[in-house]
């Protein structure tokens, strides 16, 4: 069905893929694995005609299609599902499902009404909750993932590759996605699944082939292979991929956040954090985890008081959260984290402005300073400081945006989603780091999505649900129950509370 | 949840290396993309490696050098002190608003009303210079009140309101078009009494042998890049260009340091009013259109990107003489000056497009 044979690739004498080959018959789920860097993406941007490989060619059903060139591939049915939802916003669902090949479908001039409800007919065979006539814009951003997987349904792609996509879906849409994605496979389609988190593997996925440093490494059944396995062909030798953080020494209250949020019962709920202590945030994605993170970081404005040590944070102002030493690591590392255009430099100094005061002096020195500190408190690996950011793997670019904030030394440290991206080795490197802190006194509130990574690293976890505080765990929890937590599956009897006919009767 | 315990991945694996080492390893893999492998790298591909660490600037002072080694070699008028003067002369007013200009792009915004603004604060020139003040008052005054006309309106609306600045600067542009037609109803004023005195020194005299505006000019470039690279607000401004989310969350007042760019802006348009009134010592309303683009286009032409985040005064201060330059080229070789225009166009895209191609390297 599909074949790749022998693909070179490099970009500018850098090698990306070398004599890299696989076959994936139909009905098959392929996982694509591979540490960042090892040329998964670059080998999906070549399945999709978006870059033209050096050698080898692409072949589906045997014939072969032509390099960089997507129209062909719409015409071999292949399809590809990205990270980041390409969708347009100001279109209805039923608009950007039919969006790349109104005129082969025979849709143009096709009434709105007409394409809706064709449309609508798709989502609802393959069980996709969506409604056709919805504008794009108004979905979540899971929604408008799961527009772009009936996109590649609407084409009848018999090739789908998904590059990383649950990377940022919820626990649920991923769910769901699998759903289609088996049917996909049932209904004979090859599969082509990049993902970072092995146990999707073992869930989802048929057989799978491993990439290290652009060379195939492997290709065998998931049903002969297990974790340590996998992660030794990808990073060549095997590592311990769980992290258990020891407890470090607590101290008095740093953090206290007053009415920001509510219980599931609705009362207030007091968040208190103290020194040393890592408190973890568990939630899906629209579960209010990240405005919890913001508010307490003055971003939204809302009722309540948020109190670092003794000092009360004037809400509204990132700028007083930052005096009152409350530091934030944002969720989304490129699109509020950093300047990936700008130098490494320009980057590491962007704390100074609001620390030091616009009308003080700067120097060029002062910005090598920071980089140089960052390569020995944070082991940041950026070889020309004048190399713009983006040019730097994710985890050397969450090095920055975490480097900076520790040369402000705040007491509270608030981490959305730290590890989001970044490699195994990188990963555990940030883990040492938040220990490290823990153990110098700073209070840490964690969000995480990676359930593993949340139970290794907290010492105590609140669960969030629709925005309210559904339960308290300590440490050494078992993930199932934070998984029932977080997913609402505990909350029958708290669910009655909020009704008010049933209040009454208790 | 049963498919993630069956995965094993809260199951402890054999640890069989250091931490260390294993992550030396990731970061070696990771790495390799950026680094590059010098043995297997072509002629072309080092080559391109080295235009791509050009400042942004190289490309301009180099054309600017050959260009005013061309002229120099064919025409005997050009290296005439008295074409020199003139050239640099004539260029001031646009080049003082390059050095705002050059603030505001960095910031990744643009300012169209800086033509209009001009003419304004060139009739409030006229109107106070014959009101027996000080010289060097009148001049103040108009610098201060352009600053506070672009800060107060512009900057006010960009930056605290959230207005795109495409739609404000468009409308000012307008605005101050006819705020400079109607008290004057569109008729030239002439300069008088002390005001006059100073302006007419500011931009005609030349001491040393320097034309007077010219080095006014190439002060407030040098003030403005001085400003923009040596202080945490050059800072602030070039992080709100790169990404205002994050100036934003790094704590960066986003909405004053805009507000303060404006005005800094607003502050070049009033001398560069003062410098062009003073060379016909009068005040023309319907002066100055089509300057912004001037502006805009030498600033680019040095290297200065659209999308924000990098601005290069040396770059502007070359696109804004390669184009002086070339004027005055086709003007001592007889040639009609409509086609400059078609010129400074051309050699804008193909520098624009040449900057795609370093950016790629």
């Amino acid at each position: 069905m599909l074949d790749l044979e022998a693909i070179d690739k490099n970009f500018s004498g850098v090698r990306a893929l070398r004599g890299v080959s696989l076959r994936v018959e139909p009905g098959e789920i392929r996982a694509l694995l591979g540490e960042n860097g090892s040329g998964k993406s670059t080998l999906v941007r070549i399945l999709a005609g978006e870059v033209a490989q050096d050698h080898g060619s692409v072949l589906v059903n045997d014939v072969v299609l032509p390099p960089r060139d997507v129209p062909s591939r719409k015409v071999a049915s292949v399809g590809v599902v990205g990270q980041t939802a390409e969708v347009c916003a100001e279109m209805t669902v039923a608009d950007n499902m039919f969006l790349s090949d109104r005129r082969r479908a025979g849709l143009r001039g096709l009434k709105s009404r007409r394409a809706a409800a064709r449309a609508q007919k798709i989502l609802d065979e393959w069980g996709i909750e969506l409604d056709a006539c919805a504008r794009v814009g108004d979905l979540s951003q899971d929604q408008q993932h799961l527009v772009e997987v009936a996109r590649v349904i609407a084409q009848d792609a018999k090739i789908v590759a998904f590059d990383e996509t649950t990377a940022s879906l919820t626990e649920d849409h991923v769910r769901r996605l699998f759903t289609i994605i088996r049917r996909m496979g049932e209904r004979g389609a090859a599969i082509l699944f990049v993902t970072h988190r092995l146990v999707e593997v073992f869930e989802l996925c048929d057989s799978a082939t491993v990439l290290r440093d652009g060379e195939h490494v492997e290709t065998a059944p998931v049903s002969s292979l297990d974790t340590d396995r996998i992660v030794r062909l990808m990073v060549g030798r095997s590592i311990r991929d769980q992290f258990f953080r020891p407890a470090a020494e607590q101290g008095s209250v740093m953090l206290t956040v007053d009415g920001v949020i509510e219980t599931a019962k609705g009362e207030s709920y007091q968040l208190r954090v103290r020194a040393g202590e890592v408190l973890g945030v568990a939630g899906l994605v629209g579960s209010g985890r990240s405005n919890l993170l913001e508010s307490i970081y003055g971003l939204r404005r809302r009722q309540g008081t948020v109190t670092c040590g003794d000092r009360r944070v004037r809400i509204g102002s990132p700028a007083a959260a930052m005096d009152a030493g409350i530091g934030l690591v944002p969720e989304d590392r490129r699109r509020q984290g950093l300047a990936v255009g700008q130098s490494v430099r320009q980057n590491a100094s962007l704390l100074d402005p609001a620390r030091r005061g616009l009308a003080h002096v700067t120097s060029y020195a002062r910005g090598e300073r920071h980089v140089t500190t960052m390569r020995e408190r944070v082991r940041l690996k950026a070889p020309n400081a004048r190399n713009a950011a983006g040019t730097l793997s994710g985890g050397n670019q969450q090095k920055i945006v975490l480097g900076r904030l520790l040369e402000a030394a705040p007491g509270v440290l608030l981490l959305d989603e730290p590890t989001r991206g970044i490699d195994v080795g990188a990963k555990r490197e940030i883990y040492d780091l938040i220990h490290q802190l823990a153990e110098r006194g700073t209070a840490i509130v964690l969000v995480a999505s990676e359930l593993p990574e949340l139970l290794g690293l907290s010492d105590r976890i609140v669960a969030l649900h629709s925005g309210r505080v559904v339960e308290e765990f300590p440490r050494g929890v078992d993930a199932v129950a934070i998984g029932r937590a977080i997913t609402g599956i505990g909350q029958v009897v708290t669910d009655a509370d909020r009704n008010p006919f049933s209040r009454g009767m208790k | 949840m049963a498919g993630r315990r069956r995965g094993g991945l809260t199951r402890e694996l054999k640890e069989e290396l250091t931490v260390s080492e294993v992550r030396d390893r990731a970061i070696e893999i990771g790495g390799s993309g950026e680094s590059g492998h010098p043995g297997k790298a072509s002629v072309a591909a080092s080559v391109r490696a080295r235009i791509g660490a050009l400042p942004p600037w190289a490309g301009i002072v180099t054309a600017t050098v050959i260009l005013v080694i061309a002229l120099s070699a064919s025409e005997p008028l050009f290296l005439t002190s008295r074409n020199l003067e003139s050239v640099l002369t004539g260029m001031s007013p646009v080049l003082v608003m390059a050095a705002g200009t050059t603030m505001l792009i960095t910031l990744g915004y643009v300012d169209l009303s800086i033509g209009s603004l001009m003419a304004l604060s060139m009739v409030l020139l006229a109107g106070i210079s014959g009101l027996g003040l000080p010289g060097i008052v009148v001049v103040l005054a108009v610098i201060a009140f352009a600053g506070a006309a672009s800060g107060l309106t512009a900057g006010f609306l960009v930056g605290k309101v959230g207005l795109s600045f495409f739609v404000v600067t468009l409308g000012l542009l307008t605005i101050f078009r006819s705020a400079a037609q109607i008290p004057t109803k569109g008729i030239p004023q002439p300069l008088r009494g002390s005001g006059a005195a100073v302006v007419n020194w500011m931009s005609n005299a030349t001491p040393g042998g320097i034309p007077a505006a010219f080095a006014i000019a190439f002060v407030v470039v040098l003030l403005a890049a001085l400003l923009m690279s040596r202080t945490e607000f050059g800072n602030a401004v070039r992080a709100i260009g790169g990404n205002a989310v994050a100036a934003r969350l790094a704590g960066i007042p986003v909405g004053r340091v805009k507000l303060l760019v404006f005005a800094l802006s607003g502050l070049t348009v009033g001398i560069a009013a003062i410098l062009f009134a003073g060379r016909g010592a009068s005040a023309d309303p319907n002066a100055g259109v089509g300057f912004e683009l001037s502006v805009i286009a030498g600033v680019l032409l040095g290297g200065s990107s659209f999308q924000g985040g990098s601005g290069t005064f040396t770059g502007s201060l070359f696109g804004v003489a390669f184009v002086a330059f070339v004027q005055n080229g086709l003007d001592l070789n007889g040639v009609e000056p409509f086609w400059q225009g078609v010129v400074t166009g051309v050699v804008l895209i193909a520098a624009v497009g040449l900057e795609l191609l370093r950016k790629r390297a």
